[in-house]
């Protein structure tokens, strides 16, 4: 039976001044198993990226709790936070956010010399990751140099490279087209199976939502 | 100032005021017009407060350094202008006898006097005259045993001397000259102050019959006639001195007053100068001259002299110029009198007649020239003057040279803050061309922020660079330590008008610039921000780029046509005609650019061999050099054009042709300045301005050279780093930054590189003067005392019979002679002044003076030299000043230089014969024979005169002046142990009589030494201003990378980077950047510095290259942490980013 590694207890999220506040999250409740596909789906500004920065603690919450493998967010200070999110997660986002003055391969060894890892040990498993995701001879290339679809298989190389327990996506094929869309699905449910990471997808594409295991539905920052 | 940057200060201050206006009524037209866009380009100031702040923080340096260097000219000449007319008071021109006397003062007869008072009866522009006699003598106070080896003494005729000037005691009571009786004199402040007098005490004068006591009877306010400039002065009634001297009915001066006061009395200084002139020679003999020149076409002769002389001697050449029309003419007048009896246009004649082969007439010239004049007339306080001015732009002169490094990099700054602005604003800029703006439009809205900019960075700056110009003068101040000199801040409209103008000016060109470069931007890559660069235009064809070319040749037509047709704006069109003589050149050289395109390095090396050619051809040092230079760009733009045919990878095209480009340039810049001498002759030395700009150049090589070079910089920087495991993650993205962006870095390194330069090349130059500390004896001679005494007042029989008690080892004197030197076989066969020094036999067998040239015929080494002159009178050596030096900050030297020796040339020299004769006479010159030169070291301590002087065995100088000579130079050497300054002391009150004046030389040496490091740090200190200018180009590189890497900082912190982490990295950056700076002018600063070295070591044998290691370092600490004082801000605001909020940004 698979643990629960991500679980949210009456989660509440604000945003702006006391005057003009906005209810981001509502009582958010949700709880997700250890190599579970789950999709984030909703209307814009229903508060599916919030979510998502408030679970991965890019952001912070106003109530509730998130338990992450057994560690209580709330609990953690931004050094832990840093040091939690190095270890255990990886990202995917929409626009990549590769950093354009590094090559794919040190983009993708990036979180390894955060962890810790000797710059020789960090190359050797970047080049392993590029490899996954067939990009090992633009390994020297500037992200400026590849296409959309290269670039966020970049990411998730990236996203993935430190073996993470978790892997956060926001619109991870929101910039590709079709078959850039299915070929970064299949790439990303091929290395879910492979290693039994859990992803978390935020995600608009039906396409993607029906690739994942289970759905959240979110409207008006509630799950519906 | 009359000239500032070598032009006239009023007329610059005009010219700029009038291009000022011109910008800001250009500014007003434009925003009137189209009021949107001004107000588009100046909302933004008060919105970003800080970033305005930091942006006028910025551009404000260039004024101030400019301000601060016109500041330092005015308050200097201001002040010793002020001292000259303080010292002077009424007097205007003082006239004094003809100057035939070899030493000690010249007396002429009261009736020249009265005979002159009726000759200016009639003169509307002469007020009045003064009949004197102003002489120096030792004077003591008996009772507190204090004395003044040197007191001024004035005799003053108190018939004239109340309408003259008046005389106040201290309670600015009048004083009479008339009421002082037998026995009695005044005393001015400072003579009371330095003898601790007071009314009713006794004062002992000292003259050749002994000392006489005197009866004080009041204490007078200094200034005017009782003797201004801080100077002790004690005066008689004319009688009374004259009688005390023997030298009734005589007079040493005339002193002269013109009519109305201040300025006004020295506009009539010409033209008082001239009458008097006129009226004080001898008519007859005034008129042979005259009829002599007129002869043998010696007025076409005196032409063609005047136009040689040009260049070398501007004042010759003018006298030249003006008796030629004279003679020219047949107008015998005041003006051919005033330039005949100019001693310096005399030698010169002479020189010419015997030149031009007319020995008779040389002959002739040569004994009626010395009967010309009865009396001498100075225009005393104009000369004054004229030497406050040349010393004042001296000094704003070195100050610009050394200030402009900053300048440059203030410039540099305003262009990086509007680079950063428009990639700032690109997408703002892209939408609002996508709605309808214009290029030009967007050039003026830039235009009119930047304007707004400029216009407050130059008020502040202004006002900071008076602030810091007073400030720093008071250091100087306190540098000179002299009771005489006292400096007065003061800045003057004309200055204040430059300053304000260039700097805002120089921000405004500059501003345009980047606002043209940031206009052509493209809209869409704007709009979605995909690339922070601009898009190139796609080339014209090659017929287009022809028909372009021969448009721009015929400039002005093509305006009017514009004009006419109404192509590419009217107003525009009218405004780039009216400034024609820079846009033509401009535009044509342009054009031809774009006709040769991809091959402009063709074209460039063509120019730059053509300059090249030229320098050769004319022997003109900065043509040669910047042809030479502008070939090594041409070859490395060429091998960049040949590598982009062989390969598409535009990185490796970039750093294989930039690495030859920057390399090149870089090595032709450096070579020894006299490296291609040997070959091809002897070149003319670049003016001052040549080393700003050669360092300027070699900067922007060095930082081309390095950025191109980013790869194996990085590959080096990763093996270094990663060795540090806590730091990879940082320092990967700290150094990859920076990095990427290498036009931003670049220019940031190129400030820092530049000021750094300058600071090191002042580091090791100190190092090198450190030869005076180790062996003194090579300034001192080896001699720990040196004592004057008065030639009127001579020891008689032996000095050492009066040294009882004395503990010396060499006692030994010399005795001097102005004389009139010329080569026999040289090129400077002219008579030109020169002093001529007897030494004695004990100076010569133990002076330590060293030799910087001599020739081995006559000896091996320094000590066979000297023993060389010792066995052979016909033998001399000469002063380092005979070498002709191009300093281009002294005042100019007239004396005699030598046409054999060079500066820099080899020790091995062959000796060569002079003429030697009297000074001011027909007497037969001795003929003598020059072996050795002397170092110019050995002039440190006011040793020798700065004048070219010969050294020779005792005898000579009363053999020249045919008569006896008596020894004024005494040289003290002591057996060790006690003190120099106390036995100085001793000296001067045992020969008290003698008016001698004794100092303790390592005494002098080393306050001179401590002197000269202050004012190379005061220097230090005014170039590191520039430092600021880096420091603030690192602040707002830092504050722009935060706000661009928003989204990147976001992903950072997603990835594990810890907020102390983001911190790190944006410090690291700022750290590399300025390391970057610091590294390239270490390198730079120590290979120009070993380059003057070289120079140096020519002359100065055993000078050593030092590189300060401390000084350095203090220099990298001070530099490192201020930078990260300047970003630590920024990085903070980036360290404190919250993920969420970062990923957001876009």
């Amino acid at each position: 039976m698979p643990e629960i590694v991500i679980s949210t207890d009456n989660l509440h999220k604000y945003y702006g001044s006391r005057d003009q506040q906005v209810h981001a999250l509502r009582g958010v409740n949700i709880s997700i198993k250890e190599g579970e596909v789950v999709g984030v789906m909703g209307p814009s500004g229903c508060g599916k990226t919030t979510l998502l920065n408030c679970l991965s603690g890019l952001d912070s919450i106003d109530e509730g709790n998130i338990l992450i493998q057994g560690n209580t967010l709330t609990d953690l200070n931004d050094d832990q936070l840093s040091e939690l999110r190095a270890k255990k997660m990886g990202f995917v986002f929409q626009t990549y956010n590769l950093l354009p003055v590094l090559t794919a391969v040190e983009n993708v060894e990036l979180p390894l010399l955060v962890s810790g890892y000797s710059g020789k040990a960090a190359r050797i498993k970047a080049l392993e990751k590029l490899s996954e995701v067939e990009l090992e001879q633009w390994q020297h290339h500037l992200p400026g140099e590849l296409s959309g679809g290269q670039r966020q298989r970049v990411t998730l190389a990236r996203a993935l490279v430190n073996d993470p327990a978790i892997v956060w996506a926001d619109e991870p094929t929101g910039n590709l087209d079709s078959e850039n869309e299915r070929l970064i699905m299949d790439l990303l449910i091929q290395l879910n199976k492979e290693n039994n990471q859990t992803f978390v997808i935020v995600t608009h594409s039906d396409y993607v939502g029906g690739r994942a295991d289970r759905i959240i539905s979110m409207k008006d920052g509630e799950i519906v | 100032m009359e000239k500032i940057f070598g032009l006239p200060a009023t007329e610059l201050a005009f010219g700029m005021a009038i291009v000022l206006i011109c910008i800001l009524v250009l500014v007003a037209i434009g925003a009137s017009r189209r009021f949107i866009l001004f107000k588009m380009g100046g909302r933004n100031i008060p919105r970003r407060k800080a970033q305005s702040f930091l942006i006028v923080v910025g551009l404000m340096l260039s004024s101030a350094i400019i301000a601060t260097s016109l500041g330092i000219g005015d308050t200097v000449r201001h002040s010793v202008r002020s001292v000259a007319l303080d010292f002077l008071g009424p007097t205007d021109e003082i006239i004094e006898g003809p100057g035939r006397q070899l030493y000690g003062e010249e007396y002429f007869p009261y009736s020249q006097f009265t005979r002159l008072e009726q000759v200016v009866e009639n003169n509307k522009e002469i007020e009045h005259l003064m009949p004197l006699i102003e002489i120096r003598l030792p004077a003591s106070n008996e009772t507190s045993g204090l004395a003044e080896s040197s007191m001024r003494i004035r005799g003053i005729d108190g018939k004239y001397s109340d309408a003259f000037d008046e005389l106040r005691d201290q309670d600015n009571s009048l004083v009479r000259i008339e009421d002082l009786g037998s026995k009695e004199v005044y005393l001015n402040n400072t003579a009371a102050k330095v003898l601790n007098m007071g009314a009713g005490n006794q004062i002992t004068i000292y003259t050749q019959s002994g000392g006489s006591d005197f009866k004080v009877v009041n204490i007078l306010r200094n200034g005017g006639l009782a003797g201004g400039g801080g100077n002790p002065f004690v005066l008689f009634a004319l009688p009374e001195l004259q009688k005390l001297l023997g030298k009734e009915d005589h007079l040493t001066a005339i002193y002269v007053s013109n009519k109305g006061s201040g300025e006004k009395s020295l506009e009539l200084s010409d033209s008082v100068t001239n009458f008097l002139r006129s009226q004080l020679v001898d008519p007859d003999v005034a008129s042979s001259i005259f009829s002599t020149l007129g002869s043998n076409d010696i007025p076409s002769i005196l032409q063609k002299e005047s136009e040689l002389s040009k260049e070398d001697d501007r004042d010759l050449s003018e006298s030249l110029q003006s008796l030629a029309l004279n003679l020219r003419d047949e107008s015998y007048n005041d003006n051919f009198i005033e330039e005949i009896t100019e001693y310096q246009t005399q030698l010169a004649l002479l020189g010419i007649l015997e030149k031009s082969g007319l020995q008779a007439e040389a002959i002739k010239l040569t004994s009626l020239l010395p009967e010309l004049t009865i009396l001498e007339v100075e225009d005393t306080k104009n000369q004054r003057v004229r030497l406050a001015e040349l010393v004042a732009t001296g000094v704003t002169t070195i100050f610009s040279i050394f200030g402009s490094f900053s300048i440059m990099v203030g410039m540099l700054l305003i262009f990086l803050v509007f680079v950063l602005l428009a990639a700032a604003r690109s997408t703002e800029l892209g939408m609002a061309r996508a709605v309808g703006l214009k290029r030009r439009d967007l050039i003026q809205l830039f235009t009119y922020e930047g304007t707004i900019y400029a216009f407050l960075a130059a008020i502040v700056g202004t006002a900071i660079g008076v602030g810091l110009s007073f400030g720093l003068v008071f250091i100087l101040q306190d540098l000179i330590d002299s009771d005489d000199f006292t400096i007065t801040p003061y800045y003057s409209i004309v200055s204040l008008v430059i300053s304000f103008s260039s700097g805002l000016i120089l921000t405004f060109i500059t501003v345009v610039f980047s606002a043209y470069r940031a206009s052509n931007l493209n809209i869409v890559v704007a709009i979605r921000g995909l690339k922070d660069e601009f898009v190139k235009k796609a080339p014209d064809t090659f017929k287009r780029r022809i028909v372009n070319m021969i448009w721009d040749l015929i400039f002005p037509i093509k305006q009017l046509w514009n004009i006419f047709k109404g192509n590419g704006g009217r107003v525009r069109n009218f405004l780039v005609l009216l400034i024609f003589p820079f846009s033509w050149p401009l535009c044509f050289i342009i054009s031809l650019f774009k006709l040769f395109g991809r091959h402009s390095y063709l074209l460039l090396g063509i120019l730059f061999l053509f300059l090249f050619v030229t320098g050769i051809a004319n022997g003109t040092g900065a043509s040669f050099a910047i042809g030479l230079t502008g070939m090594a760009l041409a070859l490395g733009l060429f091998v960049r054009f040949l590598s982009s045919k062989f390969t598409n990878d535009s990185e490796t095209v970039n750093q294989v042709a930039g690495t030859l480009e920057g390399g090149l340039v870089l090595l032709c810049n450096s070579l020894p300045f006299d490296i291609f001498e040997g070959w091809l002759g002897e070149f003319s030395e670049p003016g001052p301005w040549f080393w700003p700009i050669g360092g300027a150049v070699s900067t922007a090589a060095a930082v081309w050279l390095l950025m191109s070079n980013t790869r194996i910089l990085i590959g080096i920087l990763n093996l270094i780093l990663s060795r540090f495991s806590g730091l990879k993650a940082v320092s990967k993205t700290a150094v990859s930054y920076p990095m990427a962006a290498k036009f931003r870095t670049g220019l940031t390194v190129a400030m820092f590189a530049l000021i750094i330069f300058t600071l090191m090349i002042f580091s090791v130059l100190n190092g090198i003067d450190n030869v005076t500390s180790k062996e003194p004896e090579r300034v001192t001679g080896g001699y720990d005392i040196k004592a004057t005494i008065s030639q009127e007042l001579p020891i008689k029989g032996y000095i050492d019979d009066y040294l009882d008690g004395y503990n010396f080892s060499v006692v030994t004197s010399s005795s001097s002679v102005p004389t009139e030197v010329r080569e026999i076989s040289g090129e400077n066969n002219t008579y030109k002044e020169a002093k001529l020094v007897s030494l004695g036999d004990k100076f010569i067998k133990s002076t330590e003076w060293r030799m910087t040239h001599y020739d081995s015929a006559y000896g091996n080494n320094d000590r066979e030299i000297w023993e060389a002159i010792l066995n052979n009178p016909q033998l001399i050596i000469a002063n380092a000043t005979i070498i002709p030096s191009g300093d281009p900050f002294g005042p100019p030297d007239r004396s005699f230089k030598t046409s054999y020796i060079s500066s820099g040339d080899d020790m091995e020299m062959s000796a060569f014969e002079i003429e030697v004769r009297k000074q001011r006479s027909d007497a037969k010159p001795n003929t003598l024979i020059v072996i050795g030169v002397i170092e110019r070291l050995a002039s440190g301590t006011g040793f020798t005169a700065q004048s070219a002087t010969f050294y020779a065995k005792s005898g000579l100088a009363s053999e020249i002046a045919q008569t006896d000579v008596p020894e004024d130079t005494y040289y003290f050497k002591l057996n060790g142990g006690e003190s120099a300054s106390d036995y100085a002391q001793k000296l001067e009150r045992t020969f008290l009589s003698n008016g001698m004046n004794a100092v303790s030389l390592i005494d002098e040496l080393e306050q001179e030494r401590a002197t000269g490091n202050a004012f190379n740090k005061l220097f230090q200190g005014f170039s590191g201003l520039g430092l600021v200018v880096g420091v603030a180009a690192i602040g707002v590189l830092s504050v722009r990378a935060v706000v661009e890497r928003r989204q990147s900082i976001g992903v950072l912190r997603a990835i594990g980077f810890r907020s102390s982490m983001i911190r790190a990295q944006f410090l690291i950056e700022s750290s590399f950047i300025t390391f970057l700076g610091i590294f390239v002018g270490i390198c730079l600063g120590i290979l120009q510095s070993w380059l003057i070295y070289l120079e140096i070591s020519k002359e100065l044998e055993g000078a050593e290259f030092v590189i300060p290691f401390l000084e350095v370092g203090a220099l990298i600490a001070i530099t490192m942490i201020a930078s990260l004082v300047a970003s630590v801000i920024p990085a903070n605001e980036a360290s404190k980013t919250y993920p969420a909020e970062a990923l957001r940004y876009e």
